[in-house]
């Protein structure tokens, strides 16, 4: 870790998922932001299905989308992992996957994506997406 | 001295215009026109040009300059939805309600 994160770090002026570190935020029930490097960990190699919310802060969508996707993580507490990942902090993840767009959802069953959601979606769709990955 | 940062009043300001005279109408809800506006004006500072901010820019300068608002897009998705993907530009409503 630089000089410049640590004393970032250390006075809280930088969010960990941020850094180059693999850091995990757990936000609210069965909901995590996490960076690029600890997307192997946590999603890739998650023993639970995983549907990823990619997003960023000044993204609308992305805003009306929050409030719904920390109620629905609760709901599958212990049957899927929700995470986000804000890809101002995480543009690897944008390229990888080749997200254009936001907010992205990617859906991932044992370490594999099955299928993507892009934009806003309703709390009944999303759910029918998550049921999907569950089958 | 440094370069004048851009506000989401420029950004509201041309973002105005256009709107005008292409027949739609800015996002109604204050917070989330306020949202793009400020994410519109931190790209034109950041990145020189005025991204989407519901878009990803990629650094490939052919596939980034469809992102710039208004994006090729968003008639289109105002077509379809209502609204562009990052619910700035809206399809007026009512077109007889001439309101000020």
């Amino acid at each position: 870790m630089g000089l410049g994160n640590f004393i970032s770090n250390l006075f809280g002026k930088e969010k960990a998922t941020a850094s180059n570190e693999p850091a995990v935020e757990e936000i609210s029930t069965n909901l995590y932001e996490i960076n690029t490097a600890a997307f192997e960990n946590e999603v890739v190699n998650s023993g639970l299905p995983v549907v990823v919310d990619c997003f960023t802060k000044t993204c609308p969508p992305c805003r009306k989308m929050a409030p719904i996707f920390e109620k629905v993580a609760a709901e599958y507490d212990g049957k899927i992992k929700f995470v986000k990942m804000n890809l101002k902090n995480s543009p690897e993840i944008a390229k990888q996957f080749k997200i254009i767009g936001v907010p992205t959802f990617l859906f991932f069953r044992s370490g594999d994506m099955v299928t993507n959601v892009v934009g806003f979606v309703e709390e009944d769709k999303l759910k029918e997406k998550l049921e999907s990955l569950l089958e | 001295m440094s370069e004048r940062k851009t506000t989401k009043e420029d950004v509201h300001s041309w973002t105005s215009r256009y709107a005008d005279k292409a027949g739609y109408m800015l996002n109604p809800d204050e917070e989330m026109r306020e949202l793009v506006l400020e994410g519109i004006a931190k790209n034109k500072d950041t990145h020189g040009k005025n991204y989407c901010p519901c878009r990803i820019v990629t650094g490939d300068e052919i596939e980034d300059k469809k992102i710039i608002c208004p994006c090729i897009y968003h008639k289109g998705e105002i077509e379809t939805d209502g609204s562009c993907h990052c619910d700035l530009f809206f399809k007026k409503e009512d077109e007889d309600t001439d309101e000020d």
